[in-house]
C-alpha cells in the first residue's frame, strides 16, 4: 500500500492576539455610549405597571429617582414589610423628599434646573395614598414635573 | 557605535488590562432606557379654587374607589370601557347637553368648533392601587392622543408624532389639551369620622 501521507510533525501555529485588546476596547466605548451611570442600588420591590402611552425620558442626568415599594427580601429584617421610600442609596420618610430634591437642584447649574424631571418607580401594588403624599411634597418644592416609570407594553389589561 | 535595537514591548496584557476596564463597566452601568407617563403637577396654590365657575357639562369625573372600582360619569364601568367615553367627550364633533361647551374658532381662514373647557376630573381613594392608577391614567392619555391623531389625520394628512412643531403645539393646546385634573386628596376615611 503506498503510503499517501508523511507523517510530520506539525507545529499549530500560534494565534495572534494582538488585535485583541482593540476588539475589547471596541465593546467597552460600546458600553460607555450605550449604558449610563447606575444611580442607586433598588433596596425595594420593583414591579412596575404597564402602559402603553409612554414617552422616553430623555436627558437622564436631570432625572431624579423616587422609588416607593415594600423593601426586598434582604431588608425585611431590618425595615419590615410595609411600603417604603427609597431616595439615593437608603430609605426615607416622605419628609424627606424636601431635603432630596434641595439636594439635587444644587447639584444642577440654574439653566438645568426648570427642565428637572422626578421619576416615580412605584410598585404597582403601592397603595395611591403612599404616592399622593409624595406627589403633594414634590408640589410644595416645586418640582412639578414627574414621571410615572412604567414598563411599555401594548396590552396594559 | 554599534546600533542597539529596542526591545518590542509585550503587548500580551494589554487584552487583560481592557478586559477589567470592561468589566468595571459592565458593572457600574445601567442599560435599560426608562418609559414612563409624563405628567404635570398643578402648583400649590394658597387660596382655594371656587367651584362657581365649573359647569358640570365640561367636567368628566372618573373616581377610582378603594376596591379598585372604576366610575365615570356616575356609572361603574370596566376598565375598557373608559377609553371610548372619554373620547366621545373630548371629541369637538360630539354636540349636546351633555358634551362640552363648544365654541368658534378660527383656523386657516376656516371656522372650527372646538371645546370652550373640556376637562377630566380624576379622583381617587388613598387605598386605590397604584396599577389601576396608572392604567386610568393611561387610558385618558390614550384617549387624547387618539383624537390627536385623527385631527392631524384628518386635516394634515399625518400622524400627531410626523406632524411640525407648530402644528403639534397647535393641536396640543388648542384642540385638545390633556386636561386631566386630579382632586386635591381627600382622606375619606377621616371625613367619615
Amino acid at each position: 500500500m503506498a503510503k499517501f501521507k508523511k507523517e510530520v510533525e506539525k507545529e499549530t501555529p500560534e494565534i495572534a492576539t494582538t488585535s485583541l485588546p482593540d476588539i475589547i476596547f471596541m465593546l467597552i466605548f460600546f458600553f460607555m455610549v450605550t449604558t449610563s451611570m447606575r444611580q442607586a442600588s433598588v433596596m425595594v420591590e420593583q414591579k412596575l405597571p404597564k402602559a402603553s402611552e409612554v414617552k422616553k425620558l430623555e436627558n437622564k442626568s436631570l432625572v431624579s429617582y423616587i422609588y416607593i415599594g415594600s423593601p426586598q427580601k434582604t431588608y425585611h429584617s431590618k425595615w419590615g414589610t410595609s411600603t417604603r421610600i427609597q431616595l439615593n442609596d437608603s430609605f426615607a420618610e416622605v419628609e424627606g423628599i424636601e431635603a432630596f430634591i434641595a439636594s439635587e437642584r444644587e447639584t444642577k447649574n440654574e439653566v438645568d434646573q426648570s427642565k428637572m424631571t422626578t421619576a416615580l418607580k412605584v410598585d404597582e401594588n403601592v397603595k395611591m395614598g403612599q404616592v399622593t403624599d409624595v406627589k403633594q411634597a414634590l408640589r410644595r418644592v416645586s418640582a412639578l414635573k414627574i414621571s410615572y416609570i412604567t414598563t411599555k407594553d401594548s396590552k396594559v389589561f | 557605535m554599534a546600533s542597539k535595537k529596542t526591545p518590542g514591548i509585550n503587548g500580551s496584557s494589554m487584552a487583560d488590562v481592557s478586559f477589567i476596564l470592561f468589566i468595571f463597566f459592565l458593572m457600574v452601568t445601567t442599560m435599560g432606557t426608562d418609559y414612563g407617563l409624563i405628567r404635570q403637577l398643578p402648583p400649590m396654590s394658597q387660596d382655594p379654587v371656587s367651584d362657581e365657575k365649573i359647569i358640570e357639562r365640561n367636567v368628566f369625573v372618573v373616581n377610582v374607589n378603594i376596591s379598585n372600582l372604576i366610575q365615570a360619569e356616575g356609572n361603574v364601568i370596566d376598565i375598557s370601557e373608559l377609553r371610548p367615553k372619554v373620547k366621545e367627550f373630548f371629541n369637538i364633533a360630539s354636540e349636546g347637553d351633555n358634551f362640552p361647551e363648544k365654541m368658534d374658532t378660527i383656523v386657516d381662514g376656516k371656522t372650527l368648533r372646538i371645546n370652550r373647557i373640556a376637562v377630566v376630573s380624576l379622583q381617587n381613594d388613598r387605598g386605590t392601587s397604584y396599577r389601576t392608577y396608572i392604567q386610568v391614567q393611561n387610558e385618558l392619555a390614550g384617549a387624547v392622543h387618539e383624537l390627536r391623531n385623527e385631527f392631524c389625520r384628518q386635516y394634515y394628512d399625518a400622524d400627531y408624532e410626523d406632524c411640525e412643531q407648530n402644528i403639534q403645539d397647535f393641536v396640543g393646546k388648542k384642540i385638545y389639551p390633556m386636561a386631566i385634573s386630579e382632586a386635591e386628596p381627600v382622606d375619606k376615611s377621616k371625613k367619615k369620622k
